[in-house]
């Protein structure tokens, strides 16, 4: 829209209805894996209400924290812009549908023990995610491809969890001290600098 | 439905929901252990097939927890459990967003964003090649992850067609 091309703050901040449903419209989307690639495009891409840096910070603590990734990421949405109404809004859109579907699904289950058989199906969406998952690394990471401490650091965490199959946790606590160590002795140089 | 049987769903799944550090799948094996072995909610074979539900069906990794309140006490079961799942987490992600985002302009708050971004990326490569080691993708399906992996990084295209599409190319056992 032509009017609107002046953006300020106060008009990228979303109602609380729109965060419900951006949400559902996330979470209804995200079988098959690949829920963050796809929080990414919606959030970063499509609505701009986070940067690529504030939405990786974001990622990572909804991935270290306890309790279902996309659920965690909707409380930081939520309430980055509107606090605990905030939270609650984004979290009742991404989990209110997607529960009554699975409670349709558990009746059918008990009731004609029908297994959906839905292996298949779930195997091509798996191949399509897998894309969606790696062109997310590759967009997040791009401006990194000429940061040999970032390359050396994204390195180190795909080989931590591709080969060593180490747990999240545990490679976030290795390698986030020495990685917030370097950072800070950088920023510390260049505020050094005349 | 039995009080105790609501009762001991909102005591396990609370606290099962401060355990469940790095996503919801990292405590299936405890949910399994307590619902068929010690509270003979569901047998083994039934888990594994509610667990297969909840992965196919859209929505959050936790799902699986409403499905085994609603086997103990039907909807308000699958409503109690699921929600005794989610309140403490949330509330915890609440806390430590608020001192996040209070925190932001701070000089160890950009440090800490700048020396874990490349950590993430990593993490979200990673994740692409978990999704692929879990559906045991064929040639085929390798060729089409890498197909949309170019597309989606280089183009706009809405993925959600391209998704639909590829879940009926495994239908017909094509990938």
């Amino acid at each position: 829209m032509m009017a609107s091309s002046i953006m300020t703050e106060q008009a990228l901040k979303p109602s609380l209805l729109e965060l419900a449903i951006t949400f559902n419209k996330i979470s209804l989307a995200s079988f098959g894996g690949g829920l963050s690639a796809w929080a990414r495009r919606v959030i970063v891409e499509e609505k701009k209400w986070l940067d690529d840096e504030e939405f990786l910070s974001a990622l990572t603590l909804s991935r270290v924290l306890p309790g279902a990734n996309q659920m965690n990421f909707a409380v930081y949405v939520g309430n980055r812009f509107h606090g605990v109404a905030g939270a609650i809004s984004a979290v009742l859109g991404l989990f209110t549908i997607p529960f009554l579907i699975i409670l349709a699904l558990a009746y059918a289950y008990f009731r004609h023990s029908a297994t959906p058989a839905m292996q298949d199906v779930l195997r091509g969406v798996a191949a399509a995610a897998v894309g969606l998952a790696l062109s997310m690394g590759l967009k997040t990471g791009e401006k990194f491809l000429r940061n040999p401490i970032a390359l050396f650091f994204g390195a180190l965490a795909i080989s931590a969890s591709v080969f060593l199959k180490l747990p999240l946790i545990a490679i976030i606590a290795i390698l986030a001290p020495p990685a917030f160590l370097v950072a800070w002795r950088n920023d510390a140089q260049k505020n050094d600098a005349p | 439905m039995t009080p105790g049987g609501i009762l001991s769903l909102i005591t396990f799944f609370s606290v099962l929901s401060i355990l469940s550090i790095g996503g919801s799948n990292s405590v299936v094996p405890e949910m399994a252990r307590q619902a068929v072995e010690i509270e003979h909610w569901l047998t083994a074979a039934q888990f594994t097939d509610l667990f297969a539900i909840s992965q196919t069906a859209p929505g959050p990794s936790n799902l699986i927890v409403a499905l085994i309140g609603f086997k103990v006490a039907g909807f308000w079961g699958a409503l109690v459990a699921q929600l005794s799942m989610m309140i403490p987490a949330t509330l915890l992600m609440l806390v430590v967003s608020r001192l996040w985002v209070a925190s932001s302009g701070s000089q160890w708050h950009l440090a800490l964003e700048r020396g874990l971004a490349p950590i993430a990326v990593g993490l979200i490569f990673a994740s692409g090649w978990t999704i692929a080691e879990g559906a045991s993708l064929s040639v085929v399906g390798y060729a089409i992850a890498a197909a949309c992996t170019l597309l989606f990084w280089k183009s706009h295209i809405n993925p959600i067609p391209i998704m639909v599409v590829a879940g009926i190319f495994g239908w017909m056992r094509w990938i």
